[in-house]
């Protein structure tokens, strides 16, 4: 808690190293042991396959796993927001450090969890780690939107960008072995932990769909069709709260791109979404789905900006972290995350996101995620 | 191969390939070439050849320290070394033919060009054959460096083409031609041609073959070489042909049609069409190496001497309908010429999705020159002549 109490009010201005004295030298330096551990990746089929049949003793073979493995992720992030260009450190970045920075002490100081008791207390700290990093996207948004402002000429942004990437990639896979200690504690039919072992594509379209159309109808009075078409009962091992990600984000922009380029006709394009498997003879590398419109699509020359952290179509909107419905709820287009966050989330996995546009037309946006079968191991960048 | 030049002259000239090699190519738009209209004069015939006079031989002088400058001990090898001396003995004849100050001497001139352009007819599969030969030498992923200086020398080869098929053709003009640019081309008229032409192969090997349905803004033209169009919708046509044929069984009842859409709305950037078919597409994995030279999708390649020893004008033997694994990246290096580019996507288990785009006209549509190889940086330079 120290290093939290009172930061809001210490820190009022750019260009100052923050808590380079008040930080906890003890804790720094086990950070810096930790961040030059090496990191363990997991595959989607080691969670499947350990997930299956659950005893109290893989419960805290589990916690187990995680005592040291987060830690050491938690570190990696910490020293990787130490690597930022110093101009770049806002008091929204410094805010960001200092939640990982108190997740780390809290993980690391843990006992390890070798009873249930233990790992009830455990189950505890992931528990309010999970909570306390809701909103490091929207606050991380906030301290590079205004750095953005005042960036220095010529600033080559694509390192913001690397950084971006490698750190929410890590969010992601962080959150993801967390919520599935978490959830392996209660069993639900069909799951393993929050890995959906049937998971109906159709129904998260449909769930997405259902979401986006309400925030369209909001704000048009109206919304175009979604029609599902391909595989349409294709059902594979997936976590449902990464698929519904990627496609909430497409639809979404899509309803929108419709509505915008046909709001004078009659009648809507409807937005298809092709759902791709295997095939009929065996395996394929991928399940595929490709959400096009007729939307009216984008300039090649701009296609690259939309997996740009730094670029929006929509006008910038000051981010609010403390307001939980900022950009996504309140305004159509976010605030440029969600494509290059979605790909995230394909990618997590070996998967991909790719997306093609014509201009005067509409967009087509393809989501691969890679068979179960295959190995599908984290992608873990180094701090 | 016999002795072109005596040693004296020959050192002469590998000076001044050295030192025009080291001068910068000039990269030319369509829009300036568009401005030698319909009927040009003797003047602007003259112009053309006197800039072609002194550019040509900059860009031959390149394709030299190019192919001289290539690893793995390519350079050295016969088949490289036989189209180094053709490079070679094009640049002399080109360096030191005076500069054409009449008509009569512009004609002589053009012979000369259109001679060349016939003796470099086969240099795509000459060195291709060269390349496959290192591959199996090194194994395919050990030599990669090796793609990008196809894909330069290959670009390079399609503006020297270009520029000489362009002078040549201002002797001979057509109605809403300049030179080989359509004034008003079609896509619609270019695609229902590409595919009757790769429907006449694909009869050849099937008993059926689906139809195109074109879409979207199927009525616009621009400016464009209708020969390059053809090239890349051909391509992809006759990929999809084959995939939806192969995918359906040749005995099908009815094949899914491919769809061909246009739009190319005012004020655009680019004209972009986009080709779906519902052949069962391509492994992720797979979508790289399309644009790789020497892959085919083909059970059985042909051998790039068929290849060699084919004449495309008298089709006396069935030409295959998956090729060397040619077609696609030379397509692309065509659109990519002007300013364009081609991208392909597939849904493994359902189709493949084609773009193709171009720059509209009034964007400049500058030339695409690679540079000199010892950098391997390709920088696109949009700079115009005058």
């Amino acid at each position: 808690m120290r290093l939290i109490r009172g930061f809001r009010t210490k820190c009022s201005g750019y260009g100052v190293r923050f808590y380079s004295d008040a930080r906890d030298s003890m804790l720094e330096s086990k950070i810096d042991i930790f961040s030059h551990k090496p990191q363990t990746p997991v595959s989607l089929n080691q969670l499947l396959y350990f997930g299956r049949a659950m005893t109290p003793q893989k419960i805290l073979t589990s916690a187990q796993f995680l005592h040291p493995e987060l830690p050491i992720r938690v570190a990696h992030r910490i020293r990787e927001i130490d690597r930022l260009p110093h101009f770049t450190q806002s008091p929204d970045i410094q805010l960001v450090r200092s939640w990982y920075a108190q997740t780390f002490d809290e993980l690391v100081s843990a006992q390890r969890p070798t009873t249930d008791e233990l790992d009830r207390k455990y189950c505890e700290i992931l528990e309010r780690m999970l909570n306390r990093h809701n909103n490091v996207v929207p606050q991380m948004a906030k301290g590079f939107q205004e750095f953005k402002r005042t960036a220095p000429k010529n600033f080559d942004f694509a390192q913001i960008h690397k950084f971006l990437d490698s750190f929410y990639s890590s969010r992601i896979g962080i959150r993801l072995l967390a919520g599935q200690h978490l959830a392996l504690h209660q069993v639900r039919p069909d799951f393993v932990g929050m890995i959906e072992t049937k998971c109906q594509i159709r129904r998260i379209i449909e769930d997405a769909n259902e979401h986006a159309r309400g925030i369209c109808l909001r704000f048009y009075g109206s919304a175009p069709e979604v029609v599902v078409l391909g595989q349409r009962d294709l059902a594979i091992p997936y976590i449902p709260s990464h698929l519904y990600h990627i496609l909430f984000e497409l639809i979404k922009n899509s309803l929108r791109a419709v509505v915008e380029t046909h709001k004078d006709e009659d009648d809507y394009p409807p937005v298809k979404v092709i759902i791709s498997g295997p095939k009929d003879t065996g395996d394929s590398e991928d399940v595929t789905i490709k959400v096009s419109d007729e939307g009216g699509g984008i300039p090649r020359s701009l296609v690259h900006f939309v997996f740009d952290y730094m670029f929006t179509t929509a006008n910038p909107v000051p981010i609010d972290p403390d307001n939980p419905y900022h950009g996504v709820e309140d305004q159509l287009a976010g605030y440029g995350y969600g494509l290059p966050i979605s790909r995230l989330y394909a990618r997590y996995f070996g998967g991909d996101m790719k997306l093609l546009s014509m201009e005067g037309y509409g967009t087509d946006a393809y989501v691969y995620l890679p068979q179960f079968s295959r190995n599908m191991g984290e992608r873990l960048t180094p701090a | 191969g016999p002795q072109i030049y005596s040693q004296v002259e020959g050192g002469i000239i590998m000076k001044e390939i050295d030192r025009l090699s080291r001068m910068r190519q000039t990269p030319v738009s369509i829009r300036e070439l568009l401005s030698y209209g319909t009927h040009p004069s003797h003047d602007k015939v003259l112009e053309s050849a006197h800039f072609l006079h002194r550019e040509l031989p900059i860009r031959i002088a390149h394709r030299v320290v190019e192919l001289q400058s290539l690893p793995f001990g390519l350079a050295q090898k016969p088949r490289v070394q036989a189209l180094t001396d053709l490079y070679k003995k094009t640049f002399q004849e080109l360096y030191l033919f005076p500069r054409p100050e009449n008509i009569d001497e512009e004609l002589r001139y053009t012979d000369l060009l259109q001679e060349i352009k016939e003796r470099h007819r086969n240099v795509v599969p000459q060195l291709a054959l060269a390349v496959q030969n290192l591959q199996n030498e090194y194994g395919a992923e050990n030599i990669s460096i090796i793609h990008r200086f196809l894909d330069q020398f290959y670009m390079a080869r399609i503006g020297m083409r270009m520029l000489v098929g362009q002078h040549v053709a201002l002797h001979n003009t057509r109605a809403g031609y300049v030179g080989i640019i359509a004034q008003d081309c079609s896509p619609k008229v270019i695609t229902q041609q590409a595919h009757r032409d790769a429907r006449e192969l694909v009869l050849m090997h099937f008993p059926k073959c689906p139809e195109v349905d074109i879409l979207g803004q199927t009525e616009i033209t621009f400016p464009y070489v209708p020969t390059h169009l053809h090239h890349m919708l051909f391509e992809l046509l006759k990929n999809s042909l084959r995939a939806v044929i192969e995918k359906r069984g040749q005995h099908a009842d009815s094949y899914p049609p491919i769809r061909v859409i246009i739009s190319a709305p005012q004020g655009s950037e680019d004209i972009a069409i986009k080709i779906s078919d519902e052949g069962g597409g391509i492994p992720r994995s797979a979508i790289p190496r399309i644009w790789t030279y020497l892959y085919t999708t083909a059970r059985t390649p042909p051998s790039i001497e068929d290849a060699l020893s084919f004449d495309h004008s008298k089709r006396l033997k069935k030409p295959p309908l998956a090729g060397y694994g040619y077609g696609l990246p030379l397509s692309r290096l065509s659109a990519r010429y002007f300013g364009g580019d081609m991208k392909v996507l597939s849904l493994e288990g359902f189709g493949t999705y084609s773009y193709l785009y171009w720059p509209q006209i009034s964007r400049n549509l500058g030339e695409t020159l690679p540079g000199r190889i010892g950098s391997y940086i390709h920088t696109p330079a949009h700079t115009s002549f005058g």
